[in-house]
């Protein structure tokens, strides 16, 4: 039936009822940033940020076009004569002049245009710069609901058009073909939520992805939670009090969430991981004591992983077929005692022992360590919890003997599943995790899993369509760490952001900072969402580079710290409104209240 | 051609003319030198005379007011290939305030402008400032403000309007005629017999007053420095360089001097057009508007002008100023001095040589030039121009 509405008839109609004209079309005037001169009535209204739209004909047909004011200036000619600023210096404003012979410029940056000449308004990109003196109307609500009404049930509104009471319409398409009646991109896009701690990026990330769980025919969502924010569903949402997982559940979508220390196995066969574990837990530098370098930590997590890589070669054994941890743990202390083969004889000690320590004393007092523990097994209680904390991670029952979910059965829920969301938190815990370093150990694992099984996908001609959050990004992604797993971890990243768009798996990276992110990564996003804060030169600079619009990042420079105001300005640059198909950037005050969200 | 690049016949022009402008500026400035050549000593002695023929005093009093207006005018004939555009304008505008203004009441105009069309004719130019000059009298003459400034001295007006109404020589015809009586009834609802009317408002009105950018003339020193011969410079120099801050010459009529005494007798208006019927009552209305400032009666005896004048210097390092006030105002010092001191007050030096609402209103004026430009665009682009695609260059300077 509602091929039969005339949608663009009704936005002419309503758009002729308006009478809030804010200025007029002046010159000069591109096809990008059209200038207005502001009437005399409106000079004193707010005119920054106001979205605003004017009625052109081009080539015969109505053009409805919309766009924010970016930027306004006072010009008063008398204010700029030398002459004056005499006058102005003695005397103070000038009669008649200051003031009253002031004209107000603003800059309209165009998000979008649509022709009104077919039933439904079409996208329309202008041919040619709008003549002077068209009348320039303020956006209402009215409008913006009579421009969208065909795409109602898609939009998500989760905020105010900066400075104004207009609620902005956006749109959070899944990566596949438009199915089941949920817009589809046919594209995976990167997403980049930035902004300094307080800014609201964890809100409009919640927002963001209350907005993505529309898709739940089509699209999952795995959010890796290095904070626990959403894995304790703590200030999500505003105001205080409100759940995110309440909200996940209403739109349809079923929500897991898991925490990797308790609730997650790891796979049997990652013994390394196991190394890392133990060497992050001060086990090896407690049991092996003293390891006085870094160098002989790291030998004495490769000899315990070279063990059980042995052990391996015996079908049936691995980290997660463990019953007996204790057991382990001796067999391995007694082995590392052990002068098994010809080679261990002709050199005296294991070669466990040997590969820790270089001289005959270090070794035999490592063995005589070795020899003491493994005596006094039980009475040694912090190394065997550390032990068993490590191993407890690869187990697949939990302490009260129920099943945990394996990495890979998450996986499977992401990418061969739709309708799924998934919380992974992998907040610090003292003695399990306490470092960015297994964090992004972790990550990487569970997102190479993914990528392997998106790529499988798509060599059967499907698509994994699922977006995987990564909060608090700059924790695990920096080329400049020193530390290399993190090094190791964003090159992995950087490859996977290139490749998986193709896969349709989509990333979206919650960070404090921009400059974290490598400019690879960069350069695969589409949808940007700034917040408040990236003013410093360096990051300013990463801002305008993608934003590529002057007037644009000076109206994002003046936003106020929303400690002052609560109140929490973005600019969102990227394919996530109706509005936005001209690349401008749209500039929004989320909304301080989910009750609004809709 | 001594300057003129030697490989080329022919000069690099701007840039030889320039130079050889700059080649002549010692010359210049040697002329210069004589002119600025003003001793010190005849020129106090000059001041030291007329303070004692009591015609120096110093203001004394406090008293002054904001309530102050300055009045200018501009006019175009633009010469079109085809057509003559005559644009003219008349507009006031308040000076320096406290806060409060007086502004302008609704039934007084602070601007008046007027445009027409007509065929190319001399006359043209005469019509077009006879107008003008009219609008700046009745902006004048209608305002509310305790002080008006008319821009240049009140012999200029009735120059120009006497040109306007006696341009018989340039053949001011029928079409001249039916334009100046257009102006009258579209910007005031009046007739050609009004015009008296509109110049005696203003000449007898006491609160307008006129300031001269630019004078030569030397008529106290021709009449009561007859002796300084050694003083070679006009009145203005003379009296910048010889008054102290706040002084001022005692009002005299204009007239002072034979010279100038001869040119106040002869101020007339006499209109010769044939197209206006009126003519006859016009000008005897118009000599008995004259009468008061002329200075000399009907019967050619020779009189007081109602027009006075004065010099003024309101800073130490600033110009005099040549004030012409009325008859009234001169006899009334403490008003005088108000009057004074409220231009002092106007006047930003050295940013703004002249009083400031005189230098605004002049910029206002000259803005004329930008509103005949859009006029002729506006006429150009207008749907409603009938006129065939070959007759289109008409529209156009007759020059690039």
């Amino acid at each position: 039936m509602s091929d039969k509405i005339n949608f663009s008839k009704e936005i002419i109609d309503v758009i002729a009822k308006q009478d809030s004209t804010i200025g007029i079309t002046g010159s000069p005037s591109t096809t990008l940033d059209i200038e207005i001169d502001i009437t005399e009535d409106k000079k004193t209204e707010r005119a920054l940020g106001q979205m605003v739209f004017v009625m052109l004909n081009e080539d015969g047909k109505d053009v409805l076009v919309i766009g924010q004011i970016i930027s306004v200036e006072t010009q008063n000619r008398w204010h700029e004569d030398p002459s004056f600023k005499g006058v102005i210096k003695r005397h103070g404003k000038l009669p008649h002049l200051s003031g009253t012979a002031d004209n107000r410029i603003a800059t309209i940056s165009v998000q979008a245009c649509y022709a009104l000449d077919a039933n439904e308004p079409m996208g329309h990109i202008l041919g040619t710069s709008p003549s002077t003196g068209e009348n320039v109307k303020k956006m209402n609500n009215d409008v913006m609901k009579a421009l969208v009404k065909k795409h109602e049930k898609h939009i998500t509104y989760m905020g105010k058009v900066y400075g104004t009471d207009v609620d902005l319409p956006l749109w959070f398409k899944h990566f596949d073909k438009t199915n089941n009646d949920e817009l589809g991109a046919n594209d995976a896009y990167h997403i980049g939520v930035f902004g300094k701690t307080g800014s609201g990026k964890t809100v409009t990330a919640s927002y963001m992805l209350l907005g993505y769980t529309k898709n739940k025919n089509n699209l999952s969502v795995l959010v890796l939670d290095p904070q626990g924010q959403f894995y304790n569903d703590k200030d999500l949402l505003p105001p205080r009090g409100q759940k995110f997982e309440d909200r996940v559940k209403a739109s349809g979508m079923n929500f897991n969430k898991y925490e990797i220390t308790k609730d997650v196995y790891l796979p049997g066969d990652k013994y390394e991981l196991f190394g890392e574990l133990l060497q992050n837990n001060k086990f090896l530098e407690e049991a092996f004591r003293p390891l006085y370098t870094e160098d002989k930590i790291e030998a004495a997590k490769n000899v315990i992983v070279d063990y059980l890589r042995g052990r391996s070669n015996k079908p049936g054994f691995n980290l997660g077929s463990i019953t007996d941890s204790k057991k382990l743990l001796e067999e391995m202390l007694k082995r590392f005692l052990e002068v098994k083969d010809d080679e261990e004889k002709k050199i005296g000690f294991s070669k466990y022992v040997y590969g820790i320590f270089g001289t005959k004393e270090t070794r035999t007092r490592l063995q005589s360590r070795i020899k003491s523990i493994s005596e006094n097994i039980d009475r040694q209680t912090g190394i065997l919890s550390k032990w068993n904390n490590a191993l407890y991670l690869f187990t697949q029952k939990k302490e009260d003997n129920t099943n945990k979910v394996s990495v890979d059965d998450i996986v499977d829920k992401i990418v061969n599943n739709n309708g799924n969301f998934v919380v992974l938190d992998l907040s610090p815990k003292k003695g399990e995790i306490e470092n960015e370093n297994l964090q992004a150990l972790f990550v990487s694992i569970i997102e190479s899993k993914i990528v392997e099984v998106g790529a499988d996908l798509f060599a059967k001609g499907e698509k994994a369509n699922c977006l995987i959050v990564l909060d608090e990004a700059h924790r695990f992604i920096s080329k400049e760490s020193s530390d290399p797993r993190i090094k190791e971890f964003t090159k992995e990243i950087i490859g996977s952001v290139r490749t998986t768009r193709k896969y349709g798996i989509g990333y979206m990276f919650i960070t404090q900072t921009i400059e974290s992110l490598d400019n690879e990564i960069l350069n695969q996003m589409r949808i940007f969402s700034f917040g408040y804060g990236l003013t410093s030169g360096s990051e300013l600079r990463k801002v305008s580079e993608v934003i590529n619009n002057k007037s644009a990042v000076q109206l994002y420079k003046s936003f106020i710290d929303p400690s002052s105001n609560n109140r929490f300005p973005f600019m969102f640059f990227g394919p996530i409104s109706p509005l936005s198909f001209t690349g401008s950037p749209l500039f929004m005050e989320v909304y301080g209240d989910i009750s609004m969200f809709s | 051609m001594d300057q003129q690049n030697k490989n080329s016949n022919y000069a690099f022009l701007p840039d030889d003319l320039l130079m050889k402008m700059l080649d002549k500026v010692p010359d210049t400035v040697g002329k210069m030198n004589g002119m600025f050549d003003v001793q010190d000593e005849p020129i106090k002695k000059g001041i030291e005379e007329l303070k004692n023929k009591g015609l120096i005093n110093k203001i004394t009093s406090k008293e002054h007011t904001t309530s102050l207006i300055a009045v200018d005018g501009s006019n175009i004939v633009e010469k079109m290939t085809g057509t003559d555009i005559l644009l003219a304008m008349g507009v006031g505008v308040e000076g320096l305030t406290n806060g409060e203004t007086v502004g302008w009441e609704d039934n007084k105009n602070q601007y008046y402008q007027w445009q027409t069309v007509l065929p190319h004719g001399d006359a043209n130019a005469r019509l077009i400032q006879g107008i003008m000059f009219l609008m700046e009298l009745s902006v004048l003459a209608h305002a509310s403000h305790e002080v008006r400034i008319m821009d240049g001295n009140h012999m200029t007006p009735i120059l120009k309007i006497n040109s306007m109404l006696s341009a018989k020589d340039e053949n001011a015809g029928p079409e001249y005629c039916s334009a100046l009586t257009e102006f009258l009834k579209e910007t005031y609802n009046k007739i050609i017999p009004d015009i008296p009317d509109i110049v005696s408002a203003a000449f007898s009105n006491e609160n307008i007053v006129a300031m001269v950018k630019y004078s030569s003339s030397r008529d106290i020193l021709e009449s009561h420095l007859k002796d300084h011969k050694d003083i070679r410079v006009d009145d203005k120099t003379f009296f910048s360089l010889g008054l102290a801050q706040d002084e001022y010459t005692k009002p005299l009529s204009v007239g002072q001097s034979k010279d100038e005494n001869r040119i106040w007798g002869d101020l007339h208006i006499k209109c010769n057009l044939d197209a206006i019927k009126e003519k006859d009552e016009l000008n005897k209305e118009f000599k008995k508007v004259l009468e008061k400032i002329k200075t000399k009666d009907y019967k050619g005896r020779s009189k007081e002008s109602e027009i006075y004048f004065t010099y003024y210097k309101p800073y130490d390092d600033g110009p005099a100023y040549r004030i012409e006030i009325k008859k009234g105002i001169a006899n009334n010092l403490p008003k005088l001095e108000k009057y004074l001191l409220s231009i002092k007050n106007q006047i930003v030096f050295p940013e703004i040589r002249e009083p400031y609402p005189q230098y605004l209103v002049d910029l206002m004026a000259k803005s004329i030039a930008m509103g005949l430009f859009s006029i002729q665009e506006a006429i150009r682009l207008s749907p409603d121009l009938k006129i065939d695609r070959g007759k289109f260059n008409l529209l156009f300077n007759y020059r690039t």
